[in-house]
């Protein structure tokens, strides 16, 4: 090992643990082994020395006063997605192997370990480096192509590449619009799952027993209407990426589910009796605060640490202005068509509005403003009237007031439900309304109080 | 070459100790020290780690007057994780009875262990291989 270190670059390994006694035992084992090592005594001074210096390793001990591993841990991969990390940890009862790695943790080390254990945990990590080749120019991916040229979605995409060759479990942030679901995509398709599936559902557009069924499955029988079996969706997604768009809106019960599905990869089918291992990388969005939900009780807590190991955001249109113009000649190439019969370019006035423009709804509201203008336009020449007039005609992505009531009418009573632990009669009286009518509305939103009797929301 | 775990020749002191005999002769543990080898290379490591526990013990016996349990166990925990992989496997075992009695608050079981502590410390002999 030394003969070798002398003839390549030391690995270097920041070596993280409240115990000088353990931190100075293991720098001297890895010394001796031809590592390069920094040492750190707690948590913020390693992520100081992660301002100034790039490590291959970090090697961190889990249980430490001031920053515990698990938040340094996640400060990390903010910061580099998929730095190795190996944690330590003197607690029994340490995750195996499959969740360590969706975890973005190379190897658990239960304390007391002796060197050859140290020194094999770290060659491992090391040994396991994703590669980081990002292809050039824009993404291309089965569901279209994120076109950029900004510095912001360069280093995006450079840490979307990054990220792809590891099983971490990632989250997205973002506005509604931005392409979060292009991004997931991207990491399936750069990583080794590419050639197994990738599985998208939106956790906002089904009711809490439909979610449940479509992502753990269900037995004929299991519950009403219930006619067949039927293969839920983290078993669907086995070997590749299950995306859970809007997570933000699931149901704290099932929140509890998806949790014991991280926590062990297997599956059991509402209404079976036998789990199914799974291996499933889960890649979650949001446009909402997850970590302000979380505050509200309105987001599980252990859930939110399980989904954001490596946290994304995609930046909105506006702080990637300098996309625009780009993005502007890719949506009207792709609508031109190929005999270019449609509008085919903006006048330099419509051009420059729609630079000055401020699309709240992002990339998504740029695409139909210009959708908009190629139907709409009676000339090659987009001039700068149609381009305003699409502009001021966007309704911007928002509901119509009926579909606006009804998402504010099943959020409020969700709300009472949770406030009355699911006592019915109790949040039928502060909704000002009868038992009659408030079971109504219940089955409007098919909303069960026996949900929020249950656990510990 | 040893990678500083516990020998397993050290894995019944704390029982001889507790019959007041040697592990494997039958002598009393006065005449009989316990010896704990320790990998040439971490030579200059040992007197900063002895010097830390003595620190800790001294700690650790104020913490029980003030019945901080709490701070014991994490104490006794962190040594429990460090001592072996040093090759003081006894001490870890002294150490893992220190947390257990910290955790169920048991004044009596700490001091006994602590008292084991105290002796291993005086005890002890280190041989460099």
């Amino acid at each position: 090992m030394k003969n070798k270190a002398a003839q390549t670059p030391k690995p270097h390994v920041l070596l993280v643990d409240d115990d000088v006694d353990q931190l100075a035992l293991c720098s001297r084992w890895l010394t001796l082994s031809g590592y390069r090592v920094d040492s750190a005594p707690g948590g913020a001074e390693a992520l100081a020395s992660l301002e100034r210096t790039r490590p291959d390793l970090v090697v961190t001990d889990l249980v430490m006063d001031g920053m515990d591993g698990l938040y340094l841990l996640s400060e990390i991969h903010r910061r580099d997605p998929v730095l190795p990390t190996i944690i330590m940890s003197g607690k029994a009862g340490v995750p195996d192997a499959l969740e360590a790695a969706h975890l973005g943790v190379s190897a658990f080390l239960e304390k007391p370990f002796d060197k050859t254990r140290l020194l094999s945990a770290v060659g491992t990590a090391l040994e396991a480096l994703p590669s980081t080749s990002c292809p050039q120019g824009d993404l291309e991916t089965s569901a279209g192509r994120l076109v950029y040229r900004s510095a912001v979605m360069q280093e995006l995409v450079g840490r979307v590449c990054r990220v792809a060759g590891g099983t971490s479990t990632v989250m997205l942030t973002g506005e509604t619009g931005t392409g979060k679901e292009l991004i997931a995509r991207a990491i399936h398709e750069l990583g080794p799952r590419r050639e197994r599936p990738f599985v998208s559902i939106n956790c906002s557009a089904l009711p809490e027993q439909l979610l449940e069924s479509e992502l753990f499955g269900h037995e004929k029988g299991a519950f009403t209407g219930a006619t067949s079996r039927h293969t839920g969706l983290f078993q669907s997604a086995d070997g590749g990426t299950l995306f859970l768009d809007e997570i933000g809106d699931m149901p704290l019960a099932l929140q509890a589910k998806v949790l014991r599905v991280l926590q062990d990869f297997s599956v059991r089918p509402v209404g079976g009796l036998d789990s199914v291992q799974v291996d499933v990388r889960v890649i979650s969005a949001t446009h909402q605060d997850l970590a302000e939900m979380v505050e509200q009780k309105q987001f599980r807590e252990d859930l939110y640490y399980r989904l954001n190991v490596v946290p994304l955001h995609v930046p909105a249109l506006r702080e990637r202005a300098d996309d625009i113009p780009a993005l502007l000649e890719f949506f009207l190439g792709r609508l031109a068509g190929p005999d270019r019969k449609a509008a085919s370019r903006f006048a330099p006035e419509a051009r420059a509005a729609l630079l000055q423009a401020p699309f709240p709804g992002n990339v998504r509201q740029l695409q139909n403003v210009v959708e908009r203008c190629v139907v709409l336009s009676s000339s090659k020449v987009i001039p700068k009237s149609l381009a305003l007039e699409a502009l001021q005609d966007q309704t911007l992505g928002l509901p119509t007031l009926d579909e606006a009531r009804h998402s504010f009418e099943r959020r409020y009573i969700a709300g009472l439900l949770r406030a009355t632990k699911g006592n019915v009669s109790a949040a039928a009286k502060i909704a000002g309304r009868n038992r009659t009518e408030f079971y109504n509305l219940l089955a409007r939103h098919r909303l069960e109080p026996e949900s929020f009797r249950r656990g510990k929301f | 070459m040893g990678h500083g775990m516990p020998k397993p020749k050290l894995r019944g002191w704390l029982d001889a100790r507790r019959r007041g005999t040697d592990n494997n002769r039958g002598r009393t543990m006065e005449t009989s020290a316990p010896v704990v080898e320790v990998d040439a290379e971490l030579a200059d490591l040992i007197p900063q780690y002895i010097s830390n526990r003595w620190a800790d013990l001294a700690f650790a016996r104020q913490l029980l007057v003030k019945k901080d349990f709490e701070l014991l166990a994490r104490m006794a925990h962190r040594i429990r994780g460090n001592a072996a992989s040093y090759g003081f496997a006894a001490l870890g075992d002294i150490s893992a009875a220190l947390e257990t009695a910290a955790e169920q608050e048991d004044a009596d079981a700490s001091a006994e262990a602590l008292d084991q502590y105290d002796t291993f410390l005086r005890a002890v002999r280190i041989e460099y291989i």
